[in-house]
């Protein structure tokens, strides 16, 4: 009944919208700018503090169903629905007052209808009744982005938002103040790069024999997917698309004395990102950067459909995990990244006094 | 399904409705598929499907006959995929079909 109510409601916006007349619109006297949006863990080029005015930022994006590996040790495969081919979607980075300006692709491959709802965004669902899209059409959709802070975007379908989430389908946009990041006492705070984490809590059904499912297309796999889900224990947690997609080959990389920022999107459940043998300097845990950042946090709590921001400068060398800390899910279900940093060891900060050996009497 | 059909519209869809009698084996089949699949769309009226049980929604549907209905499963039709999104042979699909219908009466 709840989603019938939100069904008309949007419905009706949406008719009350399309119907309007034009008139003269400020944004589009605004300048255009069509940045590249680059695959995950990386994120688009982008100033901090910029002096531009506020434009309007134009960004494509291009749905793609496809099966994927979630866990290549095993051959688990999931029916995956995407932005732009990745898990997470891209990373979207403009300013505030900007305007975001999206063309929401979905090619006729495609087997679904789609949409997206911006958190960042103000009215509509987010977007989500205005840019309903099946297969072989596509959108544009403007916002004004008019409040700081790291924003989920995702799908949301009526009757079946849930799902198009947990299969793939968010990412994050970052709305930075026009003057950058700012510490506790309104100081410039600056980053040398950003990495993005995308937190996913899969749930892939099983046969009668405790075997992973595979299925043909993605509407094969609701019926049983939507089982699992109803249970609230995920099969798998992964950042960006996979088990181990942030180790070996593709680690993050950094240098003693470089400073990272890391946006962690989790569109569904909550997380609680910690990096092993360093700290969050300075954590925007739920993302919005009008508030003060906390600092040495040793564990910071992401709740679902939330992007949080955490800012660390690096001071020893070494490979570090990112994870999940609740272990289990990092460990077990796959919710662990790492970091390899380059650079000269401090002895000041720790040091190794007697290493491991017998047990003298 | 006569009760209905004979509320809606009687001989228009007299010869087709017949043509749609269907034992339990077949559908056990349907109702497997269409809990696979077709009830992502089907069970909450996504994207304006008829919903699995709606007399109203599903009547002028069973008028228009199961050639219609099946012409809608194998190719599609608005925001329905074809063959709803399956790989699912003619004959399961023309199952799933059948347990929607009878569901609808
Ligand atoms: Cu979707």
């Amino acid at each position: 009944m709840k989603v019938f109510r939100l069904c008309m409601a949007a419905t009706a916006l949406a008719s009350l919208l399309a119907g309007g007349v034009a008139l003269a619109d400020p944004a589009d006297k605004l300048e255009h700018i069509k940045p590249v949006l680059v695959a995950p863990p990386h994120v688009m080029e982008h100033e901090q503090a910029t002096k531009a005015k506020p434009r309007v930022v134009e960004f494509t994006m291009t749905i793609e169903e496809k099966k994927i590996v979630i866990d290549e040790e095993n051959g688990t495969t999931m029916q995956a629905m995407t932005f732009n081919g990745s898990m997470p979607g891209p990373t979207m980075v403009v300013h505030e007052g900007d305007y975001v300006q999206l063309t929401l692709i979905n090619p006729a491959t495609n087997a679904l209808e789609h949409n997206i709802d911006f958190h960042a965004s103000t009215g509509a669902l987010g977007g989500g009744a205005l840019t309903k899209i099946k297969p072989g059409e596509q959108t544009v959709l403007r916002f004004k982005a008019d409040r700081t802070g790291t924003f989920i975007y995702h799908c949301a379908p009526e009757g079946m938002v849930p799902w198009h989430v947990v299969s793939g389908m968010s990412g994050t946009l970052m709305v930075l103040p026009r003057d950058g990041l700012k510490d506790q006492d309104g100081k410039p705070l600056h980053y040398d790069k950003v990495y993005t984490i995308g937190e996913f809590d899969l749930y892939i059904p099983k046969d009668e024999n405790g075997n992973y499912k595979e299925y043909d297309t993605a509407l094969e796999s609701y019926g049983d997917t939507t089982e699992v889900m109803r249970g609230l224990i995920p099969s798998h947690i992964v950042f960006n698309g996979k088990k181990g997609a942030l180790t070996g080959a593709g680690a993050l990389t950094a240098k003693v004395g470089e400073t990272v920022l890391f946006i962690h999107s989790s569109a569904n459940r909550d997380t609680r990102p910690h990096l092993i043998g360093g700290h969050g300097d300075y954590v925007w845990a739920t993302g919005k950067f009008i508030n003060k950042p906390e600092r040495n946090l040793e564990t910071w709590f992401i709740p679902g459909g939330t992007a949080g921001v955490m800012m660390y400068t690096f001071k020893q060398p070494g490979i570090y995990a990112y994870v999940n800390h609740n272990l289990i899910e990092a460990f077990e279900l796959g919710a662990a990244g790492h970091v390899k940093v380059e650079g000269k060891w401090n002895d000041d900060l720790m040091k190794q006094v007697v290493a491991p050996s017998a047990i003298k009497n | 399904m006569l009760k209905i059909v004979s509320l809606t519209a009687l001989s228009l869809a007299l010869l087709p409705a017949l043509s749609m009698a269907s034992d339990a084996g077949t559908l056990k089949t349907g109702e497997k598929l269409y809990k696979s699949a077709c009830v992502a769309c089907h069970s909450t009226g996504a994207a304006n499907a008829p919903k699995l049980g709606n007399k109203q929604a599903w009547a002028p549907l069973i008028a228009k006959g199961m050639d219609e209905m099946m012409n809608v499963a194998l190719h599609g039709k608005g925001a329905m995929p074809a063959r709803g999104g399956t790989k699912a042979d003619d004959a399961t699909l023309r199952a799933a079909v059948e347990y929607m219908v009878s569901r609808a009466q």
